[in-house]
């Protein structure tokens, strides 16, 4: 098209002129057509938001009982391009809530065992010789972390040097091996599980490194009445199955929306309240039970996070009860306590009550 | 194009000023006249209570311009539009589907909004008729002249506060000043002749009860007298001088001039020759026993003096 109206006006100044205004309208329109579709899609899935959480909701529960607050917390964790570290006791379906969110979402899963003999290369991928019409060749085999979900099982059992390699794709998005440079995925996350008991042998992965996780969930135990389900679940005859819920299209698209949603200025002030009152600055909670508070990296999830929160509860504002519901998860990896704290049993959980208390 | 929330919060904005106007205004006359009554009571003039309602005007106007938060008097009335409406305001300038639909939402949600919510009819109700009853009140203490009910509320601010007042304002506080100047004086020179004026009524101050201030008079002369002292005065019994100063309206003296004088220049005008025993009683004989009595009182008083 470009190459006609240049064939068909060519030569002179105002020729010339006139064709480049052409192809500018013909490039406008066809963006345009583009634009208006692509906008047409997401409003579409904007309206359909809070259906397609409950689809998914619906999906978990056939091979997941309960768990209801972790399942959206990992939702939002993904809905905002950022990653989760799940903690929890061993049994209680944190890997296989992870499978199944990959499946119902029609993405690539792929899992590393993490074990103290785990190589950098094993997560990232190396360079192999291949033999092609008789010459011997370096070809780069891409590693577990070209994926859309990765999950990194028990991530503090890895060494430091392994868990940087990941935490550099985590927070880059890509891979360097050498001189050349790999992009991941998109979209790229990964869910981290740290086991809380058998400590011994293990690297706990360093606060610069923690601050990378937009969430840290706590998976607990389930009640009387979802274990019931969960036993009749897996003790029968028939194997729990899930069905695709979403395209990865539409998947990317959420992930655009959730970005979208406005936030009142107040809201975001209260936010920013929470946060600085973690810094044990000035006299109160923080400075109490507090060494450490949180980074400006923790606002910006913290809002986030309640910008997801609020998408797939179906609204189209930020409430500060999104804001509260969120610090938990966003905040309590961030936070480290004193001694005294700790020599009294308090966890982050309970400084950030007394700071939202506080606020 | 204006934003169709801006558009609706000015529209709501608009309202409420003059919502807020009329409560100020109602509000600024209940400060005038609780003022002017209290001021009323101490005798100061009620126009001196201008001052603070105007105050409390101007204090209203700045607070409303600086602190007029239109959002938060909806969200007051509309929590549900709450931080609906602060997202859509704040993010007004945004554009993109969500906010697209969250204006939309509020516009909906807006529209179900009752102007008349805004007007506490209540507090309006019943400020309108604390406002009769102090206009009420107000007018009946400048009709009934409340020095007449007894009261005096002079006393319990200083009197240099009311010169002060006084030099302030320029309005004239004298008659008050003047009251009070009299009433002091009475109270001292009373004390010095309780004993002398009162042995003869008993102990008791004549006119004590008589008025709202003592000595002024019971209301049957127009001015009240303020001399209490009359005039000195001498009189001579049995060859000697005795001087007096009697109250005026005590009574007393004119009352055995005016009378028994007449009476007994009446009676003893023919000659009288020869002793007294010897002249015959010609006087009437309801006569008789008020001059035993004078005579006797008259012997009395001689052998006091002796």
């Amino acid at each position: 098209m470009k190459k006609e109206s240049q064939t068909k006006i060519g030569g002179s100044i105002w020729g010339i002129e006139e064709t480049k205004e052409r192809i500018d309208t013909s490039e406008k329109s066809i963006s345009l057509v583009d634009v208006s579709k692509e906008r047409e899609d997401i409003k579409e899935i904007y309206h359909k938001m809070k259906d397609i959480h409950n689809e998914i909701l619906y999906e978990m529960k056939q091979v997941i009982a309960g768990q209801e607050k972790v399942i959206e917390q990992i939702l939002i964790a993904i809905f905002t391009r950022n990653h989760a570290l799940l903690e929890g006791f061993p049994g209680l379906g944190k890997t296989l809530m992870i499978s199944t969110l990959s499946r119902i979402m029609d993405l690539n899963f792929k899992r590393i065992q993490c074990t103290p003999d785990l190589m950098p290369s094993d997560i990232t991928g190396t360079y192999v010789v291949e033999e092609r019409d008789g010459r011997k060749i370096f070809k780069f085999e891409k590693g577990p972390v070209f994926t859309n979900i990765l999950l990194a099982d028990e991530i503090n059992r890895a060494t430091p040097k392994t868990q940087s390699a990941l935490l550099e794709a985590m927070q880059e998005r890509q891979v360097s091996v050498g001189t050349s440079t790999y992009p991941l995925d998109k979209p790229f996350f990964v869910l981290a599980t740290q086991n809380p008991i058998e400590m011994e042998g293990t690297y706990p992965l360093p606060e610069a490194q923690v601050d990378r996780f937009l969430l840290k969930i706590l998976v607990g135990y389930p009640n009387m009445t979802d274990e019931d389900r969960i036993v009749d679940l897996y003790t029968g005859e028939v194997i729990p199955k899930t069905t695709k819920v979403m395209s990865k299209e539409k998947f990317l698209a959420i992930q655009e929306l959730t970005r979208k949603l406005p936030i009142a200025n107040e809201v975001k002030k209260y936010a920013l309240d929470i946060v600085t009152k973690t810094r044990p600055i000035t006299d109160g909670t923080a400075k109490k039970y507090l060494d450490y508070g949180a980074s400006p990296r923790a606002t910006i999830g913290l809002v986030l996070a309640a910008k997801a929160r609020a998408l797939i509860n179906g609204r189209n504002y930020v409430s500060k009860e999104d804001i509260k519901e969120m610090a938990y998860p966003v905040l309590r990896h961030r936070l480290i306590l004193n001694f005294e704290s700790e020599r009294k049993g308090i966890t982050t959980d309970d400084v950030i009550s007394e700071i939202l208390k506080e606020v | 194009m204006k934003d169709p929330i801006v558009s609706r919060l000015s529209e709501v904005k608009k309202l409420s000023w003059e919502i807020h106007a009329f409560c100020v205004i109602l509000n600024t006359i209940i400060v005038f006249l609780v003022f002017a009554i209290i001021l009323r009571f101490f005798g100061i003039p009620s126009i001196i209570a201008v001052c603070p309602a105007i105050i409390y005007l101007m204090i209203n106007i700045i607070y409303r311009v600086h602190r007029a938060n239109v959002i938060k008097s909806i969200v007051i009335k509309y929590p549900s539009l709450n931080e609906r409406l602060q997202t859509a305001y704040d993010n007004r300038n945004v554009r993109n589907i969500i906010v697209e639909s969250l204006v939309k939402d509020v516009s909906k949600r807006m529209d179900r909004i009752w102007y008349s919510s805004f007007l506490d009819t209540k507090e309006v109700m019943s400020r309108t008729i604390l406002t009769v009853i102090l206009v009420f009140i107000f007018l009946s203490i400048n009709f009934i002249n409340i020095e007449d009910l007894g009261f005096n509320f002079q006393g319990l601010i200083g009197r240099d506060f009311l010169d002060q007042i006084e030099d302030f304002t320029g309005f004239d506080i004298v008659h008050d000043e003047f009251q009070w100047e009299e009433e002091e004086k009475f109270e001292s020179k009373n004390k010095v002749e309780e004993d002398k004026l009162g042995g003869e009524s008993g102990g008791e101050l004549p006119g004590v009860s008589e008025g709202p201030i003592p000595g002024f008079g019971g209301g049957v002369g127009e001015e009240p007298n303020l001399n209490i002292y009359g005039e000195a005065s001498s009189a001579k019994i049995a060859g000697k001088d005795i001087d007096m100063e009697v109250h005026p309206e005590y009574g007393g003296e004119i009352e055995i001039k005016d009378v028994e004088e007449e009476k007994i220049r009446g009676e003893f005008s023919g000659n009288l020759k020869g002793k007294s025993a010897e002249i015959p009683e010609q006087d009437p004989v309801e006569y008789r026993e008020i001059i035993r009595k004078y005579f006797q009182s008259l012997q009395n008083i001689l052998e006091e003096e002796e």
